[in-house]
């Protein structure tokens, strides 16, 4: 319990001098567009086929609770409705912390352990501008982005297993798509990806950055560290959710 | 005989956590010397390093450096001082991510430099180390000796008066090791840099030290040349120079 204030008190501070090196110079705006990439674009494919998968068995799941009451003409709402609320954004965090998340611990904490983070105070430069910060902007702003395009692969998988196995054609498959979005549903998707993402950021960092004992230690930072990103992630979602529920009542 | 005193640590104690490491250290380093603290695994000996860059901060005693008192600087003051010290990690702690250019010229990047300008400085410094031919390598692709040489060159960028070694042979094959040695004697002798040279390993340090220190639980034990250290009769350090001879 004491181990735990302690843990919440240290990422509080990481938070705080992040966001104070955020707004102050100098900004690595290069390291910045660099991890953009490599958080971000790089997860393009595991992006695109966990929508895919995703919209698949939303359909058949769909399907088959609305078959026996003859209301086929739903499924395309439902679908629209869970994804971008709710399943989007939480598989798709999960999915993308398991690469990022891990990746970004493995990394900070290996270069911890081999006192490369130190070699870089020595040499004049702060690595929580040059390193931290870029990774933690990175993912925060780029998740949004991936889950968006992850609801949207999700919906053309759903379309084309709808228009197979339902008959449902492609003009009243879209509309009703488009009638599901509430404007406020997007704002939630992306509140919860903006919140995923800067949880992934901040506690892969941190965790890295905590890192002890040679290499070892650095594998077990990273299991921890994606542990504790999942839970944090379902924890969080189940907080906005009731924020969102509150606002919508 | 009166040469300056560039670094300083009075009566310095340190803790980890519950652990007393260092239980009231004094240290002088003198400009242009070679410093060589020995000591067993886990003496403190990097700690006293980290002290000394600022990477730790000491819980009592103070620490001078180039006539400054150091010791409750805050971070951006620490770079202002780091600037005139030079740092041989233990393994080189190159940046894995980067080339050896990138590497060597990091702090050159970093003040934004001409990429002709940093080229040059770049070649310089690796060819005082031999290794100009690497620049383009990755750290990865480069033997543990080229590693530290590469990390002596980084360390040069910036001409420091005063160069930190931690374990620089430690792990290294006789023949690189001595390599590193001719390197650390020959800054000496050529450029005049001062340097504390961390290690537990006699044969080199015998040959690189103007003058020796033993650490032992945290205090030193014994300061003086190497021909005082040969024949000291302390029980420790006598088990020191005996046990190094059957390995
Ligand atoms: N990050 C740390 N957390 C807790 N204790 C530490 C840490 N770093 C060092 N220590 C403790 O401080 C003591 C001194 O460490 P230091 O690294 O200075 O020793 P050393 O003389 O350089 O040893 P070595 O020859 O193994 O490099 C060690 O006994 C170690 O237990
Ligand atoms: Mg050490």
């Amino acid at each position: 319990m004491y181990l735990l204030l302690f843990h919440i008190q240290n990422i509080t501070i990481l938070f705080w001098q992040l966001l104070r090196r955020t707004f102050s110079k100098p900004f690595y705006w290069r390291d910045l567009l660099f991890e953009m990439d490599s958080l971000g674009f790089a997860s393009l494919p595991i992006t695109i086929l966990t929508g895919i998968f995703l919209g698949l068995v939303l359909t058949l799941q769909a399907a088959i609770g609305v078959h026996k009451i003859g209301a086929v003409s739903l499924v395309p709402r439902a679908i629209t409705i869970s994804l971008i609320r709710e399943i989007g954004p939480v598989v798709g965090s999960l999915m993308i912390a398991g690469r990022v998340g891990s990746g970004i611990t493995s990394q900070i904490g290996s270069m911890k352990v081999t006192y490369q983070l130190d070699a870089m105070r020595v040499l004049g430069t702060d690595p929580l501008r040059k390193l931290i910060l870029p990774k933690f902007l990175a993912i925060t702003i780029m998740l949004p982005l991936l889950i968006i395009l992850l609801c949207f692969s999700g919906l053309v998988s759903a379309y084309f297993l709808a228009s197979v196995n339902l008959n449902i054609g492609a003009v009243f498959f879209w509309n009703e798509v488009l009638r599901g979005i509430k404007f406020l549903d997007l704002i939630n998707n992306i509140t919860k990806s903006l919140v995923f993402g800067g949880i992934i950021g901040l506690f892969g960092n941190y965790f890295g950055l905590e890192v002890e004992g040679g290499t070892e230690g650095v594998g077990r930072a990273t299991t921890t560290s994606v542990i504790v990103i999942f839970i944090s992630i379902l924890a969080a979602d189940f907080i906005l959710t009731k924020i969102f529920y509150e606002i919508l009542k | 005989m009166s040469r300056q005193i560039i670094i300083e640590m009075r009566d310095v104690w340190f803790s980890y956590r519950e652990r007393e490491v260092l239980k009231g250290v004094n240290l002088r380093l003198y400009e242009g010397e070679n410093l060589v603290i020995l000591g067993g695994s886990g003496s403190g000996k990097s700690t006293i390093l980290r002290l000394l860059l600022g990477l730790e901060k000491c819980s009592r005693g103070r620490i001078y450096i180039f006539g400054k008192d150091v010791t409750d600087l805050n971070e951006d003051g620490w770079f202002e001082v780091r600037r005139k010290i030079g740092m041989v990690f233990q393994e080189g702690a190159l940046f894995d991510y980067m080339s050896v250019r990138e590497n060597v010229g990091f702090r050159l990047y970093e003040e934004g430099y001409k990429e002709e300008n940093i080229d040059r400085i770049v070649r310089e410094k690796l060819r005082i180390v031999g290794l100009e031919s690497v620049i383009d390598a990755m750290p990865g692709d480069l033997s543990g000796g080229m590693k530290r040489r590469v990390a002596i060159a980084r360390a040069l960028v910036g001409e420091p008066g005063v160069i930190f070694y931690d374990e620089p042979t430690t792990g290294l094959d006789p023949i690189t090791a001595r390599t590193i040695v001719r390197h650390i004697n020959m800054l000496k002798e050529q450029y005049r840099v001062a340097s504390i040279i961390v290690t537990h390993e006699l044969e080199y340090a015998f040959s690189l030290a103007d003058r020796l220190m033993m650490l032992k639980d945290g205090k030193f034990i014994f300061e003086g040349s190497v021909e005082d250290f040969k024949r000291s009769r302390d029980p420790y350090i006598v088990k020191f120079l005996g046990r190094e001879e059957m390995v």
